[in-house]
């Protein structure tokens, strides 16, 4: 595993937090968690990848990651649910969604050989949108149990 | 008796109509009423209104509010929040909360409208990074995504409707993405149509709708918070349809 990339890509990630937590009009206070979350995201995600994790494993520990972080972090009333969530978008299937609407809209006209590829993809596509959703949700669940039990919230 | 029931309800309601999660709405409401001797309250969470039933000896009143626009204003929804927990240890007087309640509603965005636009520019430039797109796609989604927000935050201004106003800074936003694909400024389609339209994704409907959902407690609100961003998320998803087979 390449740490220069893992912290570039993890950079790329806390940028991105960042600008959706201004996009949501979140207090000053806020906007360095949401870099820290943004950057936990996706480094914890590609490190546990690189060790070897599944990456749909990996999503879910990401996202208790941001959950505690996050917890952690922001300590104003109301805050912490979007600094968590501007961290927890980058971990989402967008490229799996993206292309499943887009294998959708080709099934209606689908002729020939697509007649059987195109139904294939949009199963796997939607399968991918549907796992990892699934395991964000999962991995939340556990962060926002763990955060009580340790009595961050 | 029904004052400090109106009272709490109009709190609780600025955290609602500025974006916070049910539970907190909630808390709100129960740390305004804590200073008062009342009860037995029983609040109802929902999009269109909330109401709150107070029993009193003569029988059970009701109080109700229509919530209106849902918007994202988390420093009021915060400030409502904290004041209601200010209330609750007794650091604010309730006979200041009228005039709390409306500070709190003249509260401006911490962000002017070009840090905004801004702000939408670089969450759809990074995303495409985190995405797997290329230099190209990180300059298409970056014009993409400012264009469309800007024009999200004139419509806002205007007070368009959410459904129209969604549907054309979609539309704009995946349009200016296609072209750019079109023209062979990146390759890697799905980073950059997705980008463009990253700063409109219904997030915060979506993790409230959740929350509420798996709490159990506020289900009904739960569901109409999910069923909205499945709205906008289709509106999305067809202005990206249309911007890919128009172009």
């Amino acid at each position: 595993m390449n740490l220069q990339v893992l912290l570039t890509d993890g950079l790329w990630g806390g940028v991105f937090s960042l600008a959706m937590a201004v996009v949501f009009s979140t207090p000053y206070g806020a906007l360095m968690p949401s870099f820290c979350c943004g950057f936990v995201a996706r480094g914890v995600r590609d490190a546990l990848v690189g060790w070897g994790m599944g990456p749909i494993l990996a999503t879910a520990v990401a996202a208790a990651a941001v959950v505690i972080t996050a917890t952690a972090l922001v300590r104003r009333s109301g805050v912490s649910p979007i600094v968590m969530l501007s961290a927890l978008v980058p971990l989402g299937a967008a490229g799996p969604f993206f292309n499943a609407i887009v294998d959708f809209l080709q099934l209606s006209s689908a002729k020939g050989a697509a007649f059987n590829t195109v139904p294939v993809k949009l199963i796997v596509d939607l399968s991918r949108v549907f796992t990892t959703f699934l395991a964000i949700a999962v991995g939340a669940w556990v962060g926002i149990a763990l955060s009580r039990m340790t009595r961050l919230e | 008796m029904i004052q400090p029931v109106e009272i709490a309800l109009d709190v609780a309601l600025l955290v609602m109509q500025n974006g916070g999660s049910t539970e907190l709405v909630d808390r709100t409401f129960t740390n305004v009423l804590k200073r008062y001797t009342t009860a037995d309250v029983s609040p109802i969470w929902r999009l269109d209104y909330v109401a709150a039933t107070d029993r009193l000896d003569a029988g059970a009143s009701v109080v109700m509010r229509p919530v209106g626009v849902v918007g994202m204003h988390l420093v009021r929804a915060s400030e409502a929040a904290a004041l209601g927990e200010r209330v609750a240890t007794g650091e604010t007087d309730v006979a200041h909360l009228g005039g709390e309640i409306e500070r709190i509603k003249k509260l401006a965005s911490p962000y002017n409208r070009w840090v905004l636009t801004l702000a939408g520019a670089c969450a759809g430039a990074f995303f495409s990074r985190t995405a797997g797109g290329d230099w190209g796609a990180f300059g298409v989604t970056f014009v993409a995504a400012g264009v469309g927000q800007f024009v999200r935050l004139l419509l806002q201004a205007r007070n368009v409707s959410r459904i129209l106003l969604t549907a054309i800074c979609a539309l704009s936003s995946a349009f200016i993405a296609t072209a750019g694909l079109r023209l062979g400024f990146s390759q890697v389609a799905s980073a950059t149509i997705v980008g463009s339209v990253i700063y409109m994704v219904p997030g915060l409907a979506l993790i409230n709708g959740f929350v509420d959902v798996a709490a159990g407690k506020h289900l009904f609100v739960g569901i109409q918070r999910l069923v909205d961003a499945a709205l906008v998320s289709l509106i999305l998803a067809v202005a990206v349809a249309i911007a890919d087979a128009a172009l």
